[in-house]
Formats: structure tokens, C-alpha cells, sequence
């Protein structure tokens, strides 16, 4: 009782505040049809790095592969190792019992890297000051490509650049 | 169970790290225990000193600077193929002087993966001669790679008297590369269809953060503060890139540390039962250590000799020749292959007649 009585005194008066920051500053709209741009001019040097192969201990399989950029790793695209073919973003994939050949991944991904277009809409990020854009294959999106505040230069992923450092060693 | 797994897993993913592992339980029979003690095989300020130098290149490299240099390289080369390699070649050996060689390949080797999408250049030829040039480069100065490290805190050789030591080896050696590139490519079309492709955000703070960490890091050490330095650059990078203290390679650090045991016990075992000639003339010395380089790479092949050899100028001439050849040489070769893409016999057919022409001279040189 007493317990209850403390929380409805300790409750704030008016409705709940809306957690997070106010947004940092004016943004210039315009600049979303340079970012697609940029990204647009990005697209033929794109490459694919070493895929990320995980076995886990009950022999589940998980692919990522590397968007590569200049040596920067751009972001992660999920590959299906039992379609051999990408699996669009926010839907990573395990699979059982099948063994990965990095080589055949390359093959398939390069391919796919060819046939990938820049989709004419993007987000903005305002806690990364970043214009996102996305990249999609097959009506998919795959990847997403991070751009500067002014559309003016591209944002690696340093954490995924790293953890290639590392496997390439 | 999950903790035995999870190791299992690891050392499943770290070959490398894994054999070395392996190699110790042997030598820790062989020395009767003796390689037990860490502390009398392993270098620790050697140990430091490499990881502080790791965190800097990749502080440097992770700013975006040096990605900004190689887009400059497209705009200088004006269309030339010839232009272009010249301009790798010298461009890679001079930030392998300062990043290590294994960081400039992480620079280089993507600029040549660009221009090979949009033109028709012989990508074997330019990965292994950019790999050959980071060698050369890296062994210029006491910091372009570990096994000068390595030498220059075990002979404890004064920064500057290193590259005056090494100079005649780097001028001979990127002369003779040059020649040999344009050989090379002598058939190659002269002209590069070259796009200008979008920048890499550059992280100023951080480049000149790095920069700064790796004079201090030079003076510190050269002042006789040996394990300030990597205390200094673990503290520094913490406050302003966390990614890049933790995102470190942990297993790399361990391998170098189990190289010194593996290797030291290695040679020391071997000296007990007299199974090490007198290694004291400069030609035995280039040949111990060309040829063990090529057999465990120049890393190992370095500290297995360290104890056993007293003319540190000529060791790291033959460690630093030794790296160049076979891809096991250096691990810098093994990086340009697997980020390159391209086939260890296309790497050889282009890496060993440079090799064997280098080899040719100094022995020319040191045989007079």
C-alpha cells in the first residue's frame, strides 16, 4: 500500500514527455537529391569484401557480405546461402547443415553488386547527422549507404571495416 | 560447455593463431619447460611497441586521409597506366614508412580494384608490385613494420642511424622495382579511362590525433620510456575513437606474442644441441635470413635469428629482402592476395624474378 502510494506520488504531472532530442537544426531538402546522386556515382566502384562466414555450435550457418569502398566497408548485405542470393535487410538468415564456399559467394554477389540500383528516395538520421540511402536489387533493399550532412562525401561503417581488418589478417 | 565452445570456435577461425598454439605445447616439451617463462623469451617492449604502432596506422588509416591521397593519385596520373603505377609504387613505399606495411595495403590495394572496374590494367601485376613497394617502404624506418620494431628495440639502434643504415637497401631496391614495373606493364595501353569517384568522409581529429600519438610515440620510446607509449595511445584513443581500442586485433597480438616463444625457444633449443652454425659473416647472415624468411616468414624468421646474429644492419636488410618473394615471406603479401583477389601463382610469376634479382645484388654487395 504504501509501496503504491509512493509511485502515484512520484508520477509527473501532465502527460509523459517525449523521450529523445529535438531535431538538430534547419535541414536542406535539396541535398536528398545530391546524397542519391553521390551514391549513384558510387555504384560502379562498389566491390564485395570477404564474406563474413559463421558457423554456429548447432551447425547453423549465417552469411554477411561486405559492401566495399575504397578499402571502407560501406555496410553489411545478408546472404542466403540455400537461394544464393541476398536476403533483404532486417532479415539476416540461418540455415543448416550446408557448407559455405567464400569463393561462390564472391561469384554470386559481384553479380548481384551489377544489377543493384540506387533507390530515388532516402532517409535522414538526425542523431548521426547522415543521409541514408538505399540500395536494393530485385525490388529488395539490400544495403544502405550512408552520406554525409551536406551529400557531399560517403560515411563508412568503421565497425564492420574493422572486423574485415581482422578476418583479412 | 558454451565457454569450451565458443573457444573451439575461435581457434577454428584464427588458423594461424591456432598452429602457433600448437608449436608452443611442442616447444614447451622440447625445453623441458623451460619456454613455460613467458617473461625470458617474449619481448615485452617489443610486444608494446607493436601494439601501440598497430592502434596509430589504424587511427591514421580509418581517418580517411590516406584514401584521400590514392583519389589524388587518379587526378595526377592524367590517364597514364605508367603514370599511375610510378606514382603507387612511390606513394605506398612512403606511407608504409609511417602506417606499416600491412595498413598501406589496406589503401592501396582498393584504389587499384577501382581503376581495374573502369579500365583494362593487369590487376596481378599492380597488386603484387604495390605489395613489393609497401615492403620495401616499410623497412626504410624503424616503425614501417614488426620486424624492424623488433630489431630496433633488441639492438636498441637509434631511429635515425636505422634509416641511415637502411637507405642504401630502399634506394636499390624501389630503383630496381621501378625498372621493373615498367618492364612489366611495357605492353599495357597507355591510356586509363578514369572516373572521378565520390570522397570518404575524412576524420580530421583523428589524423592529426594519430599523427601526433605517433611522434610522441617515437620520442617516448627513444627517450627511454618503453612502455608509455602504448599506455599513452590506449588512453588517447579511448577518449576520442573507442573503435579503435576495441575493435583491435586481439589475435594478432597474441600471435606476435606467441612467436617470440615459439621462435626464441625454437632457436634457443636448437643451440643447445648445436644445431645453429656460427651465423657471423654479412653473406651467411643475408642467407639465413632471405631463406628462413621464405620458410616462416621474416617476423619469425627474425626472432629466431635475433639471438644467434650481432650485425642488426645486415639482419634487417635480409629479413626486409626476405619478405619480398614467396607469399608466405610476409604478411603483407598474404593481405594484398586476399583483398587483391588474385591467384598465389599469378603473385609468384610477377614476385619471384624481382626477388632473385635483389637477391643477386646483395649478394653482389655483400660478398665484396
Amino acid at each position: 500500500m504504501l509501496k503504491l502510494l509512493l509511485v502515484i506520488m512520484s508520477l509527473p504531472e501532465g502527460p509523459p514527455p517525449i523521450r529523445g532530442v529535438p531535431p538538430s537544426g534547419p535541414l536542406d531538402f535539396s541535398l536528398a537529391e545530391k546524397a542519391i546522386e553521390l551514391v549513384r556515382n558510387a555504384l560502379p566502384f562498389l566491390n564485395i569484401g570477404p564474406p563474413l562466414v559463421d558457423y554456429g555450435p548447432r551447425g547453423e550457418v549465417h552469411v554477411d557480405v561486405p559492401l566495399i569502398y575504397q578499402g571502407f566497408a560501406l555496410d553489411r548485405i545478408h546472404y542466403d546461402p540455400q537461394l544464393r542470393a541476398p536476403s533483404p535487410k532486417g532479415r539476416p538468415v540461418r540455415v543448416w547443415g550446408v557448407r559455405v564456399r567464400e569463393e561462390d559467394v564472391v561469384k554470386v554477389m559481384e553479380n548481384i553488386i551489377k544489377e543493384a540500383i540506387v533507390v530515388e528516395a532516402v532517409e535522414y538520421r538526425d542523431p548521426e547527422l547522415a543521409w541514408i540511402v538505399p540500395l536494393s536489387w530485385k525490388k529488395l533493399i539490400i544495403a544502405h549507404i550512408k552520406v554525409s550532412n551536406n551529400a557531399d562525401e560517403i560515411i563508412p561503417d568503421y565497425g564492420l571495416t574493422e572486423e574485415i581488418r581482422r578476418r583479412t589478417l | 560447455m558454451k565457454i569450451l565452445k565458443n573457444i573451439v570456435t575461435f581457434l577454428k577461425r584464427e588458423k594461424l593463431l591456432t598452429i602457433l598454439l600448437v608449436f608452443y605445447f611442442i616447444i614447451v616439451m622440447l625445453s623441458k619447460g623451460d619456454v613455460l617463462n613467458l617473461k625470458k623469451y617474449v619481448d615485452w617492449k617489443s610486444i608494446s611497441m607493436i601494439i601501440s604502432l598497430l592502434l596509430v596506422s589504424r587511427g591514421m588509416e580509418l581517418s580517411g586521409a590516406f584514401a584521400r591521397v590514392s583519389e589524388r593519385l587518379l587526378s595526377l596520373s592524367k590517364n597514364s597506366c605508367k603514370r599511375l603505377l610510378i606514382l603507387i609504387i612511390f606513394t605506398s613505399a612512403i606511407s608504409a614508412m609511417v602506417l606499416m606495411n600491412d595498413a598501406s595495403l589496406f589503401v592501396y590495394v582498393p584504389i587499384i580494384l577501382i581503376v581495374s572496374k573502369i579500365s583494362s590494367i593487369s590487376v596481378p601485376i599492380f597488386i603484387t608490385i604495390v605489395s613489393i613497394s609497401a615492403n620495401i617502404g616499410s623497412a626504410l624506418t624503424p616503425i614501417g613494420n614488426p620486424q624492424n620494431i623488433i630489431i630496433w628495440q633488441h639492438y636498441s639502434v637509434g631511429f635515425i642511424s636505422f634509416i641511415k643504415a637502411i637507405i642504401p637497401f630502399f634506394i636499390i631496391s624501389i630503383l630496381l622495382l621501378l625498372a621493373y614495373s615498367l618492364f612489366l606493364i611495357r605492353k599495357e595501353k597507355g591510356s586509363l579511362i578514369i572516373a572521378k569517384p565520390p570522397k570518404i568522409i575524412l576524420n580530421k581529429e583523428l589524423f592529426i590525433s594519430s599523427l601526433l600519438l605517433l611522434i610522441a610515440d617515437i620520442i617516448l620510446e627513444e627517450k627511454g620510456f618503453h612502455y608509455f607509449p602504448l599506455f599513452l595511445t590506449i588512453v588517447v584513443f579511448a577518449l576520442i575513437r573507442r573503435e579503435v581500442v576495441l575493435g583491435a586485433d586481439y589475435a594478432l597480438i597474441m600471435i606476435f606474442i606467441l612467436m617470440f616463444a615459439d621462435f626464441r625457444g625454437l632457436s634457443r633449443v636448437m643451440a643447445l644441441h648445436n644445431m645453429i652454425p656460427h651465423i657471423s659473416s654479412k653473406i651467411s647472415i643475408l642467407y639465413w635470413g632471405v631463406l628462413l624468411s621464405q620458410v616462416m616468414s621474416n617476423v619469425p624468421a627474425t626472432i629466431f635469428l635475433i639471438d644467434n646474429v650481432t650485425n642488426w644492419k645486415v639482419l634487417a636488410i635480409a629479413v626486409n629482402l626476405g619478405g619480398v618473394g614467396l607469399i608466405i615471406g610476409s604478411l603483407a603479401n598474404i593481405i594484398a592476395i586476399r583483398l587483391g583477389k588474385i591467384k598465389i601463382k599469378e603473385f609468384h610469376k610477377y614476385s619471384l624474378p624481382y626477388f632473385l634479382m635483389l637477391l643477386i645484388i646483395f649478394t653482389l654487395i655483400f660478398l665484396h
